[in-house]
This record gives C-alpha cells, sequence and structure tokens, in this order.
C-alpha cells in the first residue's frame, strides 16, 4: 500500500515484511463487498477464515475497517480511503508478476474460472479434466453453467472470469477474442426399441411423434419449430426442459423424439441406447466458440488452458 | 390462512347423513326410505343424534314431527358441508387421463428432476399420451412464489422453510448422499476411510459456489478436501469420473440414474451426512383439483421405489 501516496493516512510504519500480504487479498474483497459471507465466497474459504483475517486486518492497521450499519456491515472511513489504492496496487503487483511468471502446469496450485454452456460442459469438459489431471494435477477448474448468453461479457472483461465458451448467438466487442472450437448439426435421437420408429425419419413420422424441447430460458421454441413454422408445419412438444442434463434420460424411458447436437448424442447414444436418425428438416450447421480476454494475451497460464480446451475439441468425435 | 385441526375422529359422520334426511322428511320412516336403511336402524340414530347434540332434534307436534328450533338452525350449513364432502369425493373421479390434454409445470432442482423426471415422462407417455409436461428449475422461495402466483403446478424439492400459508406439502422421500468413482478407479475399492475420501481430488457440484457441509464435517476429522472441479450442475459430472481418479459426493437418486449405463462405483461416504428429505409443494387452491390430483398421485409413484 505504501507505495500509494496519495491516500498517505498514518499506516506508513507498517513494515512489507512483517506482514502477511495475502492478507490484503482478503482486505481488498472484505472492502470491496462489506460482506464477510460475500468476500469469504469470493475467495472461495469458508466464513470462519475470513472472519478471522478480518480480526487480524483490525489489529494489523488498527481500524474497525467494517462496522455494522443499518442495513449489514458498512466501510468505516479509514476503509473508504484504503479501497482504491489498495485495488490498484494489487492489480499493478498481478500485471508484474503475469508478465514475468513462467506457466509450470505440473507445479501450479492457480483455480481457472471458466463459463461454459451445458453443451460444451457435455462434449468437452470430460476430456479437458482429463488433460489437467495428468498435467497440471493441482490446479482447480470452477466451471460456471451459461444462463443468459452475452451476461459474462463483463466479467471476462474484468478478469473475474478466464475463459468462456459460447454457442453461434452470442454478441461480442473488441477486446474479447474469439476462436472457433467446433463445428455441430443436429439428428434425432429415440431410443432403439421405439415401436413407431423405423430405419428413417420422414417428416410425417416426425411430426407424428411427442418431442423433448430443450429451452434454455423455459419459454420460446426452439431453431427447428421456426425450420417447422417457415413450412407451415407444427410439432407436439410434449415435454419441456430447461437443460441437457435429463433430455437424453427421458428420451431413452419414452417414445419421444429428440432433436439436439450430434456430439451429444455421441456421449449418452450407446450408454442409453438410443438409436440417432437424420433430422426430416433442413437445419444449419453451428460454431461453438472460446472467448478471452484480450488484455490476458500475456498470461502464460490462460494460454496453456486455451491449448488445453483446443487439444480437448481436436479430440472430440464428430 | 390459518388452518385449524380437525376434531372429527369421534363422530360417527353417517350420524349426519341421517341428521339431513330426518331434517328434510321430518319422519323416521321417510327417513329411513330414503338412506336405505331399517326405521329401527333409523331410531337408533335419531337417540345417537340426541345424546350427541344435546336436543331432541325432532319433537313431536299436532301434525307429525317437527324439527326444534337447533335443529332447524342446523339445516342449511349441514345441507352446504354434505355437499361439498360429496363434491370432494366426486372430484377424484373428473380427469381421464388418457383423454386429457393438460399442460402441466413442475419445478425441481437437478437432482430431483433427475431422480423422477424420466419415470414420469415414460409413465404420462403410457397413460395420457397427450398431456404436456414443463419442467423448470425455481429457486427456493422462487417457487414458492410461483406456486402462489399460478405459474406453476407443484415444485419437487428439497425441504424449504417459511412457506406462505396457502403451500401444501407431501414427503416424498429422503435421498441418502454416496460417493462415485469410475469402477476401474486404481485406489479405491468398495470402501474408503475418511483420510483416503479426504484425499482424493473432488466434484462439487453447488448452484451457488459454497463450502458445504463435506468440508465442515472433513474440519471435524482435522481433514481438508481438494476440490478440483466445482461444477453448477451434475450434467458432465458422471462422464468426468469416467476419465479421472476424482469422486463425487451427490444424492443418491442421480448417481443410480448414472449407474445403470455407465461404468461407475459406489460407496458409502466415510462422513455422517444426513439424507436430503424430498418434499412436493403445491398450492391449497389445487388441493382437489382431479386433474392436479392425478399429477400428484403420478409424480409420488414416479418417485417411488
Amino acid at each position: 500500500m505504501s507505495d500509494d501516496d496519495d491516500d498517505d493516512d498514518g499506516a506508513s510504519d507498517i513494515q512489507l515484511g512483517d506482514v502477511d500480504v495475502n492478507l490484503l487479498v482478503h482486505l481488498h474483497e472484505l472492502l470491496d463487498t462489506a460482506s464477510v459471507t460475500e468476500a469469504a465466497r469470493r475467495l472461495g474459504i469458508t466464513q470462519s477464515a475470513m472472519s478471522h483475517a478480518l480480526r487480524r486486518l483490525r489489529d494489523l492497521l488498527d481500524d474497525k475497517l467494517l462496522v455494522r450499519g443499518r442495513q449489514g456491515m458498512m466501510r468505516t472511513p479509514r476503509a473508504e480511503a484504503l479501497r482504491e489504492p489498495l485495488y490498484r496496487s494489487l492489480l499493478a503487483l498481478q500485471d508484474t508478476l503475469t508478465r514475468h511468471e513462467r506457466f509450470v502446469p505440473e507445479r501450479s496450485d492457480r483455480t481457472f474460472r471458466l463459463v461454459i454452456t451445458d453443451y460444451l460442459q457435455l462434449v468437452l469438459l470430460p476430456r479437458i479434466v482429463e488433460i489437467v489431471e495428468r498435467e497440471a494435477p493441482g490446479v482447480q477448474l470452477h466451471v460456471e453453467s451459461l444462463s443468459e448468453p452475452g451476461q459474462f461479457l463483463p466479467r471476462l472483461l474484468s478478469g473475474d472470469v478466464d475463459l468462456a465458451t459460447g454457442g453461434p448467438l452470442l454478441p461480442t466487442c473488441r477486446e474479447i477474442v474469439r476462436e472457433v472450437l467446433l463445428e455441430d448439426r443436429l439428428c434425432c435421437a429415440v431410443r432403439h426399441d421405439h415401436p413407431r420408429v423405423g430405419p428413417r425419419l420422414g417428416l410425417d413420422d416426425y411430426l407424428a411423434l411427442s418431442h423433448v424441447l430443450i429451452s434454455p430460458s423455459g419459454t420460446g421454441l426452439g431453431i427447428v419449430d421456426e425450420k417447422l413454422a417457415e413450412l407451415g408445419l407444427q410439432r407436439r412438444i410434449a415435454v419441456r426442459v430447461q437443460s441437457f442434463l435429463s433430455a437424453p434420460f427421458l428420451v431413452a424411458a419414452s417414445d419421444t423424439v429428440l432433436t439436439a447436437p450430434v456430439r451429444i448424442w455421441r456421449v449418452y447414444a450407446e450408454p442409453l441406447g438410443l438409436r440417432l436418425l437424420e433430422a426430416p428438416v433442413e437445419l444449419e450447421r453451428f460454431e461453438l466458440t472460446l472467448l478471452w480476454s484480450e488484455r490476458e494475451r500475456h498470461d502464460a497460464a490462460l494460454s496453456w488452458l486455451r491449448r488445453v480446451i483446443t487439444r480437448a475439441a481436436q479430440d472430440s468425435p464428430s | 390462512m390459518i388452518r385449524r385441526k380437525i376434531q372429527l375422529a369421534h363422530v360417527d359422520l353417517n350420524l349426519l347423513v341421517a341428521l339431513q334426511a330426518l331434517l328434510d322428511t321430518s319422519s323416521v320412516t321417510r327417513a329411513a326410505r330414503r338412506v336405505g336403511v331399517t326405521q329401527s336402524a333409523m331410531s337408533h340414530s335419531l337417540r345417537r343424534l340426541r345424546a350427541l347434540l344435546g336436543d331432541d332434534v325432532l319433537v313431536r307436534g299436532r301434525s307429525g314431527m317437527t324439527p326444534t328450533p337447533i335443529a332447524e338452525a342446523m339445516r342449511d350449513e349441514l345441507t352446504a358441508g354434505l355437499r361439498a364432502v360429496q363434491a370432494t369425493l366426486r372430484s377424484t373421479e373428473g380427469f381421464d387421463p388418457a383423454q386429457a390434454t393438460h399442460h402441466f409445470r413442475i419445478s425441481a432442482p437437478d437432482y430431483v428432476h433427475l431422480r423422477f423426471a424420466p419415470r414420469l415422462v415414460a409413465e404420462v407417455g403410457r397413460q395420457a399420451p397427450g398431456l404436456s409436461l414443463h419442467f423448470r428449475a425455481f429457486e427456493g422461495l422462487q417457487a414458492a412464489q410461483a406456486l402462489v402466483a399460478g405459474d406453476l403446478d407443484v415444485a419437487v424439492t428439497g425441504e424449504l422453510p417459511d412457506m406462505p400459508e396457502p403451500i401444501v406439502r407431501q414427503l416424498l422421500g429422503r435421498e441418502q448422499v454416496v460417493c462415485a468413482v469410475r469402477a476401474d478407479h486404481p485406489d479405491v475399492g468398495d470402501r474408503l476411510d475418511v483420510a483416503q475420501y479426504a484425499a482424493l481430488p473432488h466434484i462439487e457440484v453447488s448452484p451457488h459456489d459454497r463450502t458445504g457441509l463435506v468440508d465442515d464435517l472433513l474440519a471435524t476429522h482435522g481433514l481438508q478436501r481438494r476440490v478440483a472441479l466445482r461444477l453448477q450442475n451434475f450434467l458432465s459430472s458422471p462422464f468426468v469420473l469416467l476419465r479421472t481418479n476424482y469422486v463425487l459426493t451427490a444424492p443418491e437418486g442421480v448417481i443410480d440414474l448414472y449407474r445403470r449405463s455407465l461404468p461407475l462405483r459406489v460407496i458409502q461416504p466415510p462422513l455422517e451426512l444426513p439424507p436430503v428429505l424430498i418434499f412436493m409443494y403445491w398450492h391449497e387452491r389445487n388441493h382437489d383439483d382431479p386433474a392436479m390430483r392425478w399429477l400428484r398421485a403420478t409424480i409420488a409413484h414416479a418417485f417411488g421405489p
């Protein structure tokens, strides 16, 4: 902190050698969130560990830092004054480190935060994790599911998320680099002993079946429905789910049909005994992309992880 | 809405049917005929009613019997009450699954959804091919709000504290928490001790990115685990297990579903993890709706062993 002179507040007699500098990271999160619970969550530690850190910081800085206010905790004036300079000095420290740090996968204990679509979690994540376990056994992956396309862009830019993946409909901006990981297309699956589906699926057969629809938003229809509407046709959606999670099991347990990406079916078709059939409507191919912040291009660890993901994509059966 | 305790166990409710007939006909003979019992049975009912109510109920007047003022006052309420009971009974008859084209909206978190959705969809396909099901995953109180607002028919989920009053619930089952690794895991056999468990790399599935009960329990043994992969849902977790030496700790229903088709080994966790109670919640206004009754019964069945 002492390298920031514009907010000298009497703490200059603190020698960094006497301080657990890691505490400053705790302090940053505490000041940023004004909440022990939230700060603990952000750092992935227990609330009691964070309370302990707060006590040590209070001793060190001889200030309460956070006090109980009308709505939760409030920053003291001293804490308020520390907040911005602390943030800037930690950021500078971080940039210095990442620019000069060599990334040694087998010795790293870094945590990567990824936002990955359900689709790519199924298709790529097992292989990604397999490679990570072998090459970087100390690395941790925190994978978040993509809830709304584009919602993670600010977090990618702020460095809160390291890498993200997206589907075809993704908004983007200049500071974000995107790389095509793989292509896919839709096909249909039914259970192998489906009583009413032969070796081929004609349009009439398709429309006569009950369909499962995966609709992440929980409302609206899918690409298939739009295509059918252009032809003046409609299918019967018997079951609507929000993710891929149960959909293959629903198809395996009933006489429904699900139209979904081919690579998903590569995962489930064999274990669940599903039969794949070409969809009787023309459906375009689509791309899945990897996204990262242009500012992180020097980060050797992220470059390594990107290569792991690209390799996993190359290994994925199409 | 405050639900009062029902204290009817000591009353023979058939007496109320007799009472209604007696009040309507003002005659033991005609009342007996109407209910389809003998005259002496109806006389016996009248004696029991007199004892129960502490009132004569019917008294001899100039032209046959007439109701007492107390009995007369009971009459309308009694008729309405018996009609409601009758309607309730009838309502279970009014839903024909084979013909129905209802649209049901059901919310369940991941692990619960996996536990019953495949069987429910299969059952609906067999019994009620015209129905459609819409699965959502509302969280906690959001589900309660959706039930109250009428945006949701049923929520199947873990125990929700502080439910608003008009929500009714039913316990569907208890889910044990178990561990899973790949069947050919090099270091794990049929049992795990707590030190071995803590030493394995873990997959943690939690929607909100928080350290949970497992970590707290390990801490009581002075142990800490390494979460190598943190996910928000179970989607890819079984496939990750197949390719790594990781361990997953999860409700049994989820793991059972995957174990049927994937080479996974299920092991008792070496920690005292309490079972998860699964409840079905619905709004009181749907309680007697025949279609909703059918849906709830079918869900309960799908949840069964």
